[in-house]
């Protein structure tokens, strides 16, 4: 006999297999404006992902991912600058990243509450100012253009679309796996694990290096992308952006972040052609619509969807 | 279970293919003939949030008119040209998707802006990438320096060629030695390299560069700095209401009495400058924002430029706003030099763009209504453009134009050879 729990999971995966065919097929059937504006929904859901791992299961709230997109974008930069390939370049942004990841999480991880949340965006704004100073290394302001040929919109998508799914691959497993099972109870109740005998700040540097290393690949796979770093990669409203996409998608899943960074995306861009200074008020309804009505967020909404599709199996 | 479907043979697969490839052909055919009486389309990539949105609506009307003129008249090469136009809100990674949507979205043949040199940096990869010739105002040197490319022309002078022109006249005629006021951000900085290394090179010192965040409203501690006995000049290179509120102080300090006050293209742009902080102040411009200061033989090509823009002869749109003298003729001239260059290379589509791009190397453009800030050209090398520019002086509320420097005195050595 099946369990209500197992026929979820392939109702799940069977959704999850159209997804994946439908992105495997997206460029044959949309235009090229609509190949970049995935593209892009896909790096900053990997973005959104990497501060779900601090944040979702972690149980930080840290305003400073900027530092770490900045900091992948700009080591994808100067990896170019040095003749290096794609390939060698991606990895070095994530393992530079994740040095920095390693860096930060050790200075702040002992900080809780108000004071945590302070101590990151101060973080963040003091990186950006350094960033803006700096112009021989960022080029402030106005960025630095990224030295590479580009292999074309299409490849470039699959590129972003395979790495995405390695990532949400790498994540599930993480989630999952015995370290995944120790973040979670630090987020739940950081005092019971200290007290079953887990380091606790270690495993909180351990999510920071890691989410610092993927927000490094974002990093460097939008710069790649778009072709420029500028100093406003480390602002911090680019931390901000990670929050509320990671909230209205459904914090502490791996895939609600995708959800959230996907759906602001293309809200961004259909309300710039009609009304830009609306996006700022539509996004902050949908954040306290997360909050209060829905708190798993948009993914909890579609699973629940899912669970409830094909009648009840009483 | 029976098979209700046909087998496929590798003889119906391959005739398959080849009435697949022959009605594409004929797609194509149908395409390229209807391709040469569809609109031209022009993006404008503009500020109009933001910090340079007092630009951004000046550049909006300015390619505007030009637009409905050039349609008025039969259109280019007998094809309506469409103006479709984005907003950078002044931000480089807003700018740079904008970029893309004008492109990918929005069909731009080409582009043209944005003033903030940020947006156009980060845009230069997409023009690249699809081949869309752009036209940036923005004027960091690196436009048309290390991060030019083939499609890129910039008509307007960059900041290397402000200084260029600049340095020797400020140098003979207020002095050699000089304290620098400027805005701490890309643009001013460049601005500190790209004049200060001109005035030292030529026997001149600078006395102290001081830095000033932006958005300051105090610049009293700044100010302070200046030693008067020391320099001869205060140079300011600050951005609208900054540079207003450095003027003020500075008369209250009493500085504009002891030295001579200098100012960059952006110190007096779009600003009223009829108070007694801004008297004897001394700028560069591109354009004079009056139109009593436009060369003699230009002015009748003024009156009706402005006219049609709608730009009083003493600088002010409708509603009393005033204009960026300095920039909001280059849309107008970048949609009639497009015109001009089309029309010459016979461009029907993008496949011409090569041919396009030859004729706007070199390009010697002739001062008239279609070019009224003045004779011009673009220099093959870097693909920039060097113009006339003018010294202007704030008196009794107005600006007097003083001396008109030539487009050679801007020229100086590409950083590119494309």
């Amino acid at each position: 006999m099946k369990t209500k729990t197992s026929r979820d999971v392939r109702k799940f995966i069977a959704i999850m297999i159209l997804i994946l065919a439908g992105l495997g097929v997206l460029p044959f059937f949309v235009g090229r404006f609509h190949v970049v504006l995935v593209t892009e929904a896909l790096i900053l859901g990997v973005y959104a992902l990497s501060f779900d791992l601090i944040f979702g299961y972690g149980g930080m709230l840290s305003f400073g991912q900027s530092v770490f997109f900045g900091v992948g974008a700009y080591t994808i930069l100067y990896s170019f600058k040095g003749g290096l390939g794609l390939g060698v370049s991606l990895l070095l942004a994530v393992f530079v990243a994740g040095i920095f990841g390693l860096l930060v999480g050790s200075a702040v991880v002992r900080v809780r509450g108000a004071k945590f949340f302070l101590i990151t965006l101060v973080g963040s704004i003091l990186f950006y100012l350094l960033a803006l100073d700096n112009r021989w290394l960022t080029g402030g302001s106005d960025g630095m253009i990224v030295p590479t040929g580009f292999s074309g919109l299409a490849e470039n998508y699959y590129l972003v679309l395979g790495i995405s799914l390695s990532v949400i691959i790498f994540a599930t497993v993480l989630v999952n796996s015995p370290l995944g099972l120790v973040f979670k109870m630090i987020r739940d109740n950081e005092r019971r694990a200290g007290l079953l005998g887990y380091s606790v700040g270690r495993y909180k540097v351990t999510a920071f290096a890691i989410g610092g290393g993927l927000a490094g690949l974002a990093g460097g796979l939008y710069a790649y992308t778009t072709g420029f770093a500028s100093a406003g990669f480390f602002h911090w409203t680019r931390s901000a952006d990670a929050v509320v996409w990671t909230i209205l998608g459904g914090a502490g899943t791996v895939v609600g972040p995708f959800v959230g960074a996907a759906l602001l995306t293309f809200v961004r861009e259909t309300l710039s052609a009609i009304m830009g200074n609306i996006y700022p008020v539509i996004v902050g309804v949908l954040l306290i619509l997360a909050v209060i009505v829905f708190p798993g967020g948009l993914f909890g909404l579609l699973k629940g969807a899912v669970r409830n599709f094909g009648g009840s199996d009483e | 279970m029976k098979n209700t479907g046909r087998r496929l043979t590798r003889r119906s697969f391959l005739k398959g293919v080849i009435a697949g490839g022959l009605s594409l052909m004929a797609g194509g055919l149908k395409f390229h003939r209807s391709y040469s009486s569809s609109p031209i389309t022009i993006g404008l990539q503009v500020e109009l949030t933001g910090g340079l949105a007092t630009y951004g609506y000046w550049h909006l009307k300015s390619a505007r008119a030009a637009v409905d003129r050039i349609n008025a008249e039969g259109g280019i090469g007998g094809r309506k040209v469409k103006l479709v136009h984005e907003d950078t809100e002044t931000d480089p990674t807003t700018g740079s998707r904008k970029m893309r949507r004008l492109i990918l979205k929005r069909g731009a043949d080409f582009v043209i802006g944005s003033q903030h040199s940020g947006v156009c940096l980060a845009s230069l990869p997409a023009s690249r990438r699809f081949s869309v010739p752009y036209f940036p105002i923005g004027e960091a040197t690196e436009i048309t320096g290390s991060d030019g490319h083939e499609y890129v022309f910039r008509l307007n002078c960059s900041v290397e060629a402000h200084a260029e022109a600049g340095y020797r006249w400020v140098m003979k005629n207020l002095g050699p030695n000089w304290t620098v006021l400027y805005a701490d951000y890309a643009m001013g900085q460049s601005a500190v390299e790209d004049w200060g290394s001109r005035l030292e090179a030529s026997g001149g010192r600078i006395v102290d560069n001081i830095a000033v965040p932006q958005g300051t409203d105090d610049f009293g501690p700044y100010l302070q700095k200046v030693d008067p006995e020391k320099s001869d000049v205060l140079v300011i290179i600050l951005y609208g209401p900054d540079a207003l509120a450095c003027l003020r102080r500075s008369e209250e300090m009493g500085l504009n009495n002891e030295l001579a006050l200098f100012g960059n293209t952006g110190s007096v742009e779009a600003l009223d400058i009829d108070f007694s902080g801004a008297e004897g102040l001394w700028s560069i411009t591109n354009y004079p924002r009056c139109l009593e200061g436009s060369p003699v033989e230009l002015k009748d090509a003024n009156r009706a430029f402005r006219e049609m823009v709608g730009v009083s002869s003493d600088g002010r749109g409708s509603k009393g706003r005033i204009v960026d003298a300095s920039h909001f003729w280059v849309p107008w001239e970048g949609v009639n030099l497009l015109k001009e260059a089309m029309e010459s290379a016979g461009w029907e589509g993008n496949g011409d763009n090569s041919r396009l791009i030859e004729k706007l190397e070199g390009i010697n453009i002739h001062g008239s209504v279609d070019y009224p800030q003045g004779s011009k050209y673009i220099r093959a090398a870097d693909h920039q453009g060097f113009h006339s520019q003018y010294i202007q002086r704030v008196e009794d509320g107005e600006l007097e134009i003083k001396t008109e420097l030539s487009p050679e005195d801007s020229e100086y050595e590409p950083n590119a050879e494309l």
